[in-house]
């Protein structure tokens, strides 16, 4: 019985096939199957080459600072815990801060007059009833400058941890709309208040957008005189600030349409605590309005919202042809990010029909979406097979860790799987794994326990923790690796125990990698570790790549562990 | 177009017609984003996916029963402490403490102490660069009828010339061309300027015929204006005058 729902997994591939979005279509994926003619292309990105170093490590400004980001991020740990940790939840707090701002847009929608002179008395009135519509007011103000904060925060560090490139392209490129209609959205919302600001902020918009010359009239005309703006153009004016959030919500659904289990809501206890600081701040300094706005008077200060109107000094100080293109400019380049450099992966993964029997683990757990089930193509009497589709696949081998075909417990001449990785395969792993085993059994000392460490490229390094009686095997990603590797290597009695480094919680640079190996461990996820493998040999350490002090620790405490265990498998085999 | 500002029944339009025209989007939407497999299910299949659900939560169960002891397996899970409660706080403030600096201040200077602000803005079309001329019999015939009119006439216009002077200073000058692809529409203008306040003759002198002496249309007048006041000057087409606001 399969433990999840593929259904899940469906509205993205019913979008491609129809071609509503890019990508190849269904019919086209089987081409992507063998692509096995193409060289190696990055042995740097690849744990199969014996370099330690990833590609990550060679990058001279962006290394540092990812290094002081995970260090802050492991001070966030305390506090919330990893799985709470607001810094990497930046992308869920966003979505989140979206519908606060939308729940609060629609009680201050039905409490705002849409009457030029009525206006700024409408909203007025709110700040006035502090206690209710006041705190919706702040709140929609405040939630939406979060919201710049928020995503300005989550771009950097997808950009710091070097996730927006191949395969992720589209996500990235997709966020670049999504500042704009942000930006829009707030700088609209400015406009309903009618106070100073809101008419400072009218004017200079329109004329920013009249440089372009493609309204006829210029539309700063509608802000000549007093009484130059009427009822209908504020109307416009308000549809416009209710059309651009509705856009923003499309493009932010688009945003993590192409991702598998796209986790847009935070935690709960996050969730609580981002609006119970929006409501604090909201009664420490309400939202308030500035003079009425008067168009037979042009105010010579205005106090900006920083996060929304950054532009309008630029756009004083140079004009609007200059603020075109630097907008242009810094948005395309934004987007052409994920090409600049390219990033080499190793090649995509490869389906073998002849061991894949379309059971839709891959399917389910490939966090890129890579891999579609489609109708069977041999005569084998099963009714679905796995392709991978090459321009999503990002080589992480999650799918190999995923597949039930991929056991160590075979000869090595046939250990091939259902799905695998050209440039680092099953057979590699086990051969690294087999490897380690015997360099275990030749260092040991008879009183130190022999502990296996698996890692990956993304996470600590291993080699500064190895020695006699540890020895580490590098993957691409954690969840790589099947659990019945646990079991094959404290079978053998080569080893002690072994020790996990997966990365901290909710880390993954592959999005899912520490999830699916939790829940495979737990054996809520299938291939779950099979219940005869002893527990207490196992141990699972989240550590990043800046916590190897921590990785230390865990090893000698879990040694420790391991000492106190009495040697039932070398008991047993002394027995026989 | 719709008067947005109407009432139907007592609800103001404006409340009513966005809720018609993006609520289908945002159901559809919603729709899309799986509120469709909790809406539109016949009894059985809700039915069936319950069953499902109950036994794929038992079958997991069952399954953390006979691990029984993956605790082992891992560190403890956080606890939270007074501390972590008060390091929790630290951070939000650390989140709401720009918003609370930036989100009014600090205050950017616009312009400096005493000045107006003097708004030029004109839509004028300028005249026809060709006269239209009476076309001959031949020429209607070539035509299909309900074009036939007396005259042909050009369609493009002539730029409109504007000077602008302050004091007698001249402040700005400039040939506008005529908007649209075939260059037939009016020309539109729109400049600010900032002035010191005070007491200033002000003149426009505008040329919309091509001529390259003298102007078709001018006003010169003084005005008294106060820091921060806007003064509009406008040209009105269908009084064919500059107006002062
Ligand atoms: C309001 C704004 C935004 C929201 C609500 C948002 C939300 C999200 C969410 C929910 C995810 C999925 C996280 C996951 O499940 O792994 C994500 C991923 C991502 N976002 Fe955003 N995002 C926003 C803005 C941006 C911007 C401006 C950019 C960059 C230009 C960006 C770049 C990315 C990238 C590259 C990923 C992919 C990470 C990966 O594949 O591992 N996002 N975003
Ligand atoms: S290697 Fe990773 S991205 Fe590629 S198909 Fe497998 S799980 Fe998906
Ligand atoms: S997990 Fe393996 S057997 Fe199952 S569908 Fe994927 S490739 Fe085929």
């Amino acid at each position: 019985m399969r433990l999840l729902d593929p259904r899940q997994c469906r509205t993205w591939s019913r979008l491609r096939k129809v071609h509503i979005l890019p990508g190849k279509p269904f019919a086209s994926y089987r081409r992507c199957r063998a692509d096995l003619s193409q060289p190696r292309s990055n042995p740097d990105m690849d744990p199969g080459s014996e370099k330690k170093e990833s590609l990550l490590n060679k990058k001279p400004i962006r290394q540092p600072l990812q290094n002081a980001l995970l260090r802050l991020e492991a001070l966030a740990d305390k506090p919330f815990g990893p799985k709470g940790n607001p810094l990497r939840q930046m992308g869920t707090i966003s979505f989140y801060l979206f519908w606060l701002v939308s729940i609060s847009g629609i009680y201050v929608y039905v409490l705002f007059d849409t009457h030029v002179p009525n206006a700024y008395q409408s909203v007025q009135a709110m700040t006035e009833q502090w206690w209710l519509a006041g705190i919706m007011r702040s709140i929609h103000r405040y939630a939406s400058d979060g919201m710049v904060l928020a995503a300005v925060f989550h771009l950097l560090r997808e950009f710091l941890f070097d996730r927006y490139r191949d395969a992720r392209w589209f996500t990235w490129f997709t966020g670049v709309p999504i500042l704009w209609f942000l930006l829009f959205s707030g700088i609209s919302g400015y406009w309903m208040v009618w106070d100073e600001l809101a008419q400072y902020v009218a004017i200079a918009s329109m004329e920013w957008l009249d440089w372009l010359g493609i309204f006829g009239e210029p539309i700063a005309n509608n802000f000549l005189t007093r009484g130059s703006l009427t009822d209908r153009f504020f109307t416009l004016m308000l549809f416009m600030h209710i059309f651009a959030p509705l856009f923003l919500l499309a493009i932010m659904w688009i945003h993590v349409l192409r991702m598998n289990h796209a986790k847009i809501n935070p935690p709960k206890g996050l969730a609580l605590g981002v609006l119970a600081m929006l409501v604090v701040l909201s009664l420490v300094y309400p939202a308030t309005s500035q003079a009425p706005a008067d168009l037979g008077i042009a105010p010579a200060t205005v106090r900006l919202d920083w996060f929304y109107m950054a532009f309008y000094p630029v756009f004083e100080e140079y004009g609007a042809g200059p603020l075109w293109i630097a907008v242009t400019v810094v948005s395309v380049f934004i987007m052409a990010m994920p090409w600049i450099p390219r990033i080499k992966l190793p090649r995509a993964a490869v389906v073998d029909l002849e061991k894949c029997n379309g059971c839709t683990r891959c399917f389910i757990d490939c966090p890129f979406g890579a891999v579609q089930m489609q109708a069977r193509t041999d005569a084998r009497p099963f009714e679905q097979e796995a392709v991978v589709d090459i321009s999503l696949c990002t080589a992480c081998g999650i799918c190999v860790g995923a597949c039930p075909t991929s056991t160590p417990f075979r000869h090595s001449e046939d250990l091939t799987t259902g799905i695998d990785l050209p440039d680092f395969p099953l057979k590699a792993m086990k051969a690294r794994t087999v490897k380690a085993m015997e360099v275990l059994d030749a260092e040991a000392t008879p009183d130190e326990p022999r502990v296996v460490v698996y890692g990956c490229i993304h996470g600590a390094d291993l080699s500064p923790v190895e020695g006699p009686g540890v020895k580490g095997v590098t993957l691409s990603c954690i969840s790589m690796l099947p659990p019945s590797f646990l079991d094959f290597a404290l079978s053998k009695n080569a080893s002690d125990g072994v020790l996990i480094a997966s990365c901290r919680s909710c880390d993954c640079y592959n999005r899912l990698g520490d999830r699916w190996m939790d829940e495979r461990l737990d054996g809520v996820r299938d291939p779950y570790l099979r219940r005869r493998v002893p527990r207490d040999r196992l141990f699972v350490s989240y550590v990043g790549r800046t916590d190897v002090d921590e990785l230390r620790r865990d090893l000698d405490e879990f040694r420790e562990k391991l000492k106190a265990l009495p040697a039932a498998a070398l008991a047993e085999e002394e027995a026989r | 177009m719709i008067d947005l500002t109407a009432t139907y029944h007592g609800i103001p339009v404006f409340y009513i017609v966005p809720i018609l025209f993006f609520g289908p989007i945002l159901i559809w939407m919603l729709y899309m984003m799986g509120i469709k497999h909790i809406i539109y299910l016949p009894g059985e299949v809700i039915a069936k996916r319950k069953r499902e659900r109950e036994e794929r939560e038992q079958l997991m169960d069952e399954r953390r029963k006979k691990m029984g002891q993956t605790e082992k397996v891992r560190k403890r899970e956080t606890k939270y402490t007074a501390m972590s409660w008060v390091g929790q706080g630290l951070f939000y403030a650390l989140f709401a403490l720009p918003i609370y600096l930036w989100s009014a201040d600090p205050a950017y200077r616009l312009t400096n102490d005493g000045e107006a602000q003097i708004k030029l803005s004109l839509s004028k079309p300028g005249d026809h660069k060709t006269l239209c001329v009476k076309m001959s019999r031949e020429e209607l015939r070539k035509l299909p009828p309900q074009k036939r009119g007396k005259q042909k006439c050009g369609r493009e216009r002539w730029p409109v010339y504007i000077e602008f002077y302050m004091d007698g200073e001249l402040l700005y000058a400039k040939s506008i061309k005529p908007s649209g692809v075939a260059s037939d529409g009016p020309s539109l203008f729109y400049q600010k300027f900032q002035v010191p306040a005070g007491t200033h003759k002000i003149s426009v002198r505008m040329r919309e015929t091509g001529r390259e002496e003298g102007f078709d249309s001018q006003i010169e007048e003084t005005v008294n204006l106060k820091a921060t006041q806007v003064l509009a000057v406008d040209y009105h087409t269908e009084e064919s005058r500059f107006i002062l606001r």
